[in-house]
């Protein structure tokens, strides 16, 4: 386990940027909040006024602004699904396609270790620094709606979004590894995984927004992850929480395969 | 015993080869020169040996156990010293070297600041902020550290100043001493006849020759340059050193073989302008070699 330890080391300062930033993000959207509950009639007006389409893409269509949990879920849809698999995906960057680029490799894999086991301790490092990242920001989370809320918070609710979220990241770092253990040099592995984030993320968005692209659904983890939906119906979907699970497994064991017989050059 | 054995051993990148057909025996306890002109397929080959790539054909092997199949296995009794060290650069030495060394069981720690002490590694300072000299000295003590019975060195005493050099080479010859395998990739002629038992020889991917250093002494030869002082002499020069005189320049230029005190006699006796007496370079070492080779 010293790769594990050496990448948990060397990663927690980033890992801890991230989530006092998010946490910045959080408290400073949640402030808003109880400014929104006293002009709740204006908003919903103004929001009546708003194209349908806008709406929909924001999850806001007949969305209940006095819930501070919906109001919370809504924002969370930027902050944490996007920005949170955009960490994610960087994450995977780091530890795996900045060692070929870097040519630390050379080093790491002339060491009496297989490439399994040291893909195995890089996956549990990433997925470590995930677990870190969603946990401290939810209990943040979980602190500044009940500061900033007025009524009672759905607890059920409120931590089966973030299990979903969770969930999602693990996946988005899954789908990222799997790209990066087949590209054969990673100068350009920045550029590719933020472009898959935002690609998936702009499926789930057509999605939802026209029936026509119905099908898009099952080809995003972010629509299987999408917060707004979940909160609304207070769970997730058998299928979805399957697709989670069957992408995760494939990406994965792709991964290790390819991986443990990929040249490394550099 | 063969500590280090490669069978029809071939890599190719897409439709480049990079090293074809190259098949050698190190033997256990031997110091084996590995010598050859950039691109020649010497860091191909060590990587395969360490299994960093994969061959398209054929085997290498180590302690009798296959390169690819039991890399691990075989690198627990592997110490590398790559030609370009790249560390984490963010890192500080110190850190470093534990993190090298939890790889291994046990590591004789002691030993670890002796290596250091020796080579005046500064373990407080971070890797990026160290010179491409003091990087190498560091890679030395990573390849070390562990006590290896076989060690591969690519081009090891690049970017060290000569003193530097010279103490790598020692450490070397005293791990030879001990009965360490090294393997030694360099295109520097002195280092390798200082240095090595045997050598192969390699270019454009194939093996050209496989020697021992004693046959290469033996093969020992000066380019001479010659700028005279009177043009008339030249006929001289030619009859003396033979046809393959040539001129270049203002100067006379030719390869001689054999004893050097009768070169110097030779020369005494013309009036000279300016002498240059050198080994070859590693360019004309392997011209030579390698029309000897295709006649």
């Amino acid at each position: 386990m010293n790769v594990y330890s050496w990448e948990m080391r060397h990663n927690m300062k980033s890992t801890m940027i991230w989530t006092v930033v998010l946490i910045v993000l959080l408290i400073m959207y949640a402030s808003v909040y109880p400014s929104m509950v006293k002009d709740v009639e204006l908003i919903s007006r103004v929001m009546k006024l708003m194209p349908r389409a806008f709406l929909r893409i924001f999850g806001l269509e007949d969305f209940d602004l006095t819930n501070i949990l919906h109001y919370l879920v809504t924002i969370s849809s930027i902050y944490v699904t996007l920005l949170g698999s955009v960490f994610s995906a960087l994450l995977v960057i780091k530890l795996v396609a900045k060692e070929e680029s870097e040519k630390t490799a050379e080093f790491l894999l002339s060491k009496p270790l297989g490439r399994k086991s040291v893909l195995a301790q890089k996956l549990l490092a990433i997925f470590s620094s995930i677990l870190m990242l969603d946990a401290i920001l939810s209990l943040a989370s979980f602190f500044v709606t009940s500061y900033f809320g007025s009524e009672s918070l759905d607890q059920s609710r409120f931590w089966l979004f973030w299990a979903s979220q969770i969930l999602l990241h693990i996946t988005v770092s899954s789908i990222v590894l799997c790209f990066i253990c087949f590209s054969k040099r990673q100068d350009s592995a920045v550029s590719l995984s933020i472009g898959i984030v935002f690609v998936l993320y702009v499926f789930s968005i057509i999605a939802k927004l026209t029936e026509k692209a119905k099908l898009l659904v099952y080809f995003t983890p972010f629509y299987y992850s999408d917060g707004v939906r979940i909160v609304k119906y207070g769970s997730i979907e058998p299928i979805f929480l399957l697709l989670h699970f069957i992408l995760i497994l494939a990406s994965l064991s792709v991964s290790f395969i390819v991986y443990s017989r990929k040249d490394i050059y550099v | 015993m063969a500590l280090i054995e490669t069978h029809d051993l071939t890599k190719y990148y897409g439709r480049h080869r990079a090293v074809e057909n190259v098949n050698f025996e190190v033997n256990e306890g031997e110091t084996f020169g590995f010598i050859g002109p950039n691109g020649a397929g010497k860091t191909t080959t060590i990587r395969i040996l360490l299994g960093l790539i994969f061959p398209t054909s054929g085997q290498a092997k180590i302690f009798g156990k296959d390169c690819v199949r039991d890399g691990p296995q075989i690198r627990k009794l592997v110490g590398y010293v790559p030609s370009e060290v790249n560390y984490y650069a963010n890192a500080t030495v110190e850190e470093l070297l534990g993190y090298f060394a939890s790889f291994y069981k046990s590591v004789d720690k002691t030993y670890m600041k002796e290596l250091c002490a020796r080579f005046e590694i500064d373990t407080k300072k971070k890797f990026r902020e160290l010179s491409t000299g003091n990087k190498k000295k560091v890679a030395v003590v990573q390849a070390l550290l562990h006590r290896p019975k076989l060690l591969i060195c690519d081009e090891p005493t690049i970017g060290l100043d000569p003193i530097m050099q010279n103490k790598l080479l020692e450490v070397l010859e005293e791990l030879k001493a001990q009965g360490v395998t090294i393997f030694f990739s360099s295109h520097i002629l002195n280092e390798v006849q200082r240095l090595c038992d045997r050598f192969v020889m390699i270019k454009e991917g194939k093996i050209i020759k496989i020697e021992s250093i004693e046959a290469l002494r033996n093969k020992n030869y000066k380019m001479v340059r010659l700028q005279l002082k009177d043009r008339n002499q030249l006929k001289r020069v030619v009859e003396k050193f033979g046809p393959n005189v040539k001129t270049k320049d203002s100067a006379i230029v030719f390869e001689f073989f054999g004893n050097i005190d009768q070169l110097m006699k030779e020369l005494s006796s013309l009036s000279l302008e300016n002498v240059w007496i050198e080994d070859p370079s590693l360019e004309d070492f392997f011209m030579t070699f390698y029309s000897e080779v295709r006649s």
